[in-house]
């Protein structure tokens, strides 16, 4: 009862209660061609930069706070030790990027939020391409950009925990999208996934459900980054973004574009930038198996799939968003991130 | 003197609805000869026996073939404390486990001409999982297939499984035993690490399989296609090291069927663990977690 009163008092304030800072030395505005403004949080490079900067996108309901959690959790910061220009891209209407209204779908990321960011960024460093670093949703919308837009601008792409196709094999997940999701998204096109996970933020370090292994592996996430990243790292989403993913699970897992012209899992087969799989081992969200799927099928000479497990040598098994910020991830994942950066200037 | 006044007997006593309030359920008597009482219980007793003995008639209808995989045998399905062969028995089946998954399409054969009358369904195990798929179009009688941790393709071992093909252990006693525990197990009875550490283990097959691939490419699939009214029942764990879902899960590799069932066992999907390759079966939690997921694909 203690815990269920403090979740009501914390809705709405556990950013207060939980807060976290960003790293990022400056925020940079860039406009996409249909009018939005998004935010690109900098992280500038320590000593003489690599000429091929890097740029962080979130994943899907998420914001900056999803790289950028403390001195440690933090990949920008990692890789801005390393060398690298880094920035941190936030999606319309996520984190401090602008919120003109909720019926923008995930074609929207792919066709006018990406091309104007890699613009923006290949146009600051040395090589004029850029090295996209994508956690979930924000590997998936590059998929998206190098079958729909362009690759010459594309280093190298690593997808963290960003599956090419949906597998059906969590009874939540298919839950939420058979009931939950058709009902929501009846009545609304600002899904309330910020306000919904804000509110359990005082949950977040033993959660009452087993719903949350979807989101995480428990046992590598510390308490007090939980309840933290809980509080700060997720927004309102637009239904249609969701729709993508929903309707995935509709059609054998393939992702397609909203009017269903494009199908962004055949399309993985044109990609030939270089891309580094990375899979939790009991992602639930983004298998190893929906990874390896994108493995095989993507047309790159260059490219790797790593499995984060104890099987392979890690300490732990991880799960989705711990491959950003759980407790092992700047021991195990940050570094093989920045290995392959560092191949490829 | 005169008799004592006698007191009739009590009446059993049962719940009702007060039909004329609508609202209370209360206790009232309802009279009757202790003589019809005795009938009404005897006729209770009678039903409740004639339903026990055709439902276990009922499931009789099938034969069971468990069949084992590398580094097993046949008492991997009766361990103490974990018996899925005892399970399935008790729910009215007829089982039989095999030794060896060598010539599975034979003894498949030779199960269902012996007891023609019954539908004729396995159990496979890790590679005695896989065998069953490749052996399905060759055994038109086999209704159905249950393959725990059973690979569909090879390649893209885990660091842990490469390593142990170096080694070639001639049993799991011989093989590290870190490595035992992070493929293999997530807690287990002492009884069943001693039985099943002395089971001869060849590894060969596997490490020629995989070949250093970093990915799994399909094995089974191609048998698979060709046995559309085959179910199947795919039991799969993300943190088993040994046989993971993306070598496990034919959706993985495009395949699906109508009488395709699949089962992620994780946190994630409600189970109380993360169990690996071998505690599936062997767990103590197994037959309260996962067992009734066979049994009940197997009463379908």
């Amino acid at each position: 009862m203690r815990t269920l009163l403090l979740c009501l008092l914390c809705a709405g304030c556990a950013r207060h209660a939980y807060p976290l800072q960003s790293g990022a030395s400056e925020v940079l505005d860039v406009h996409t061609d249909d009018g939005w403004r998004l935010a690109l949080h900098h992280f500038p490079a320590r000593g003489t930069a690599h000429p091929t900067p890097v740029v962080l996108c979130h994943g899907v309901t998420a914001n900056l706070h999803n790289w950028d959690v403390d001195a440690r959790r933090s990949l920008p910061r990692y890789l801005a030790a390393r060398g690298f220009d880094t920035y941190v891209v936030e999606l319309r209407g996520s984190g401090h990027s602008e919120r003109k209204h909720f019926r923008y779908s995930f074609d929207d990321y792919v066709l006018r939020d990406l091309p104007a960011v890699v613009d923006a960024v290949a146009a600051r460093g040395r090589s004029g391409r850029v090295h996209w670093v994508g956690h979930s949703m924000g590997g998936m919308v590059m998929y998206g950009y190098l079958q729909r837009v362009e690759q010459r601008k594309v280093r190298s792409l690593v997808a963290v925990g960003s599956p090419p196709i949906v597998l059906d094999q969590n009874r939540n997940v298919e839950m939420a999208r058979e009931v939950l999701f058709p009902l929501g998204a009846f009545f609304f096109d600002r899904m309330p996934t910020g306000w919904l996970v804000e509110l359990g933020a005082p949950l977040a370090d033993h959660p009452p459900v087993s719903a949350i292994h979807l989101i995480w592996n428990p046992d590598n996430v510390d308490p007090d980054v939980a309840r933290a990243v809980a509080a700060n790292a997720t927004n309102d989403t637009a239904a249609n973004v969701l729709r993508a993913f929903v309707e995935a699970g509709e059609n054998g897992g393939r992702l397609r574009s909203l009017d269903g012209a494009h199908d962004y899992t055949a399309g993985m087969a044109h990609i030939e930038v270089p891309v580094l799989f990375l899979a939790g081992a009991v992602d639930a969200l983004a298998p190893p198996a929906a990874l390896a799927a994108g493995f095989r099928s993507v047309g790159s000479a260059d490219k790797a799939l790593e499995v984060f497990g104890r099987a392979n040598g890690y300490a732990t098994d991880y799960g989705h968003v711990d491959l950003a910020i759980g407790d092992g991830a700047p021991r195990e994942v940050f570094p093989l991130i920045a290995r392959w950066l560092e191949a490829r200037p | 003197m005169t008799p004592a006044p006698t007191t009739p007997a009590p009446s059993p006593t049962i719940g009702l609805i007060n039909r004329q309030s609508g609202l209370f359920i209360r206790p009232i008597r309802v009279r009757a000869p202790r003589r019809v009482w005795r009938a009404a219980l005897a006729l209770v007793v009678l039903v409740v026996l004639a339903l026990g003995t055709s439902g276990c008639a009922g499931a009789e209808r099938r034969i069971v073939v468990l069949v084992p995989g590398v580094g097993t045998d046949g008492a991997v399905f009766d361990s103490p404390g974990a018996s899925l062969a005892e399970g399935l028995r008790r729910a009215g089946h007829a089982v039989r486990v095999l030794d060896t998954h060598d010539d599975v399409a034979a003894e498949l054969r030779a199960t269902g001409a012996r007891y023609p009358g019954l539908d004729l369904y396995a159990v496979g195990l890790d590679l005695g999982g896989t065998a069953l798929y490749r052996a399905a179009p060759e055994v038109e009688s086999l209704r159905g297939v249950v393959g725990i941790a059973a690979p569909v393709a090879f390649g893209g071992a885990s660091r842990a499984l490469r390593f142990l093909f170096t080694r070639a252990p001639a049993t799991w006693r011989d093989a590290p035993p870190r490595i035992v525990r992070t493929l293999l197990s997530s807690g287990w009875r002492s009884e069943t690490a001693a039985a099943f550490s002395r089971a001869p283990l060849d590894l060969r097959r596997w490490a020629q399989l995989d070949a250093g691939r970093p990915v799994p490419v399909p094995y089974a699939t191609d048998a698979l296609r060709a046995r559309p009214d085959l179910r199947v029942l795919v039991i799969t764990a993300p943190a088993d090291g040994v046989a993971p879902p993306w070598a496990c899960d034919p959706v993985a590799f495009g395949l699906r069927w109508p009488g395709l069932e699949r089962l992620w066992v994780s946190r994630a999907n409600d189970f109380s663990m993360e169990y690996r390759h071998l505690v599936l079966l062997l767990h103590p939690r197994a037959p309260a977690e996962i067992y009734p997921h066979i049994e009940a694909f197997l009463a379908q």
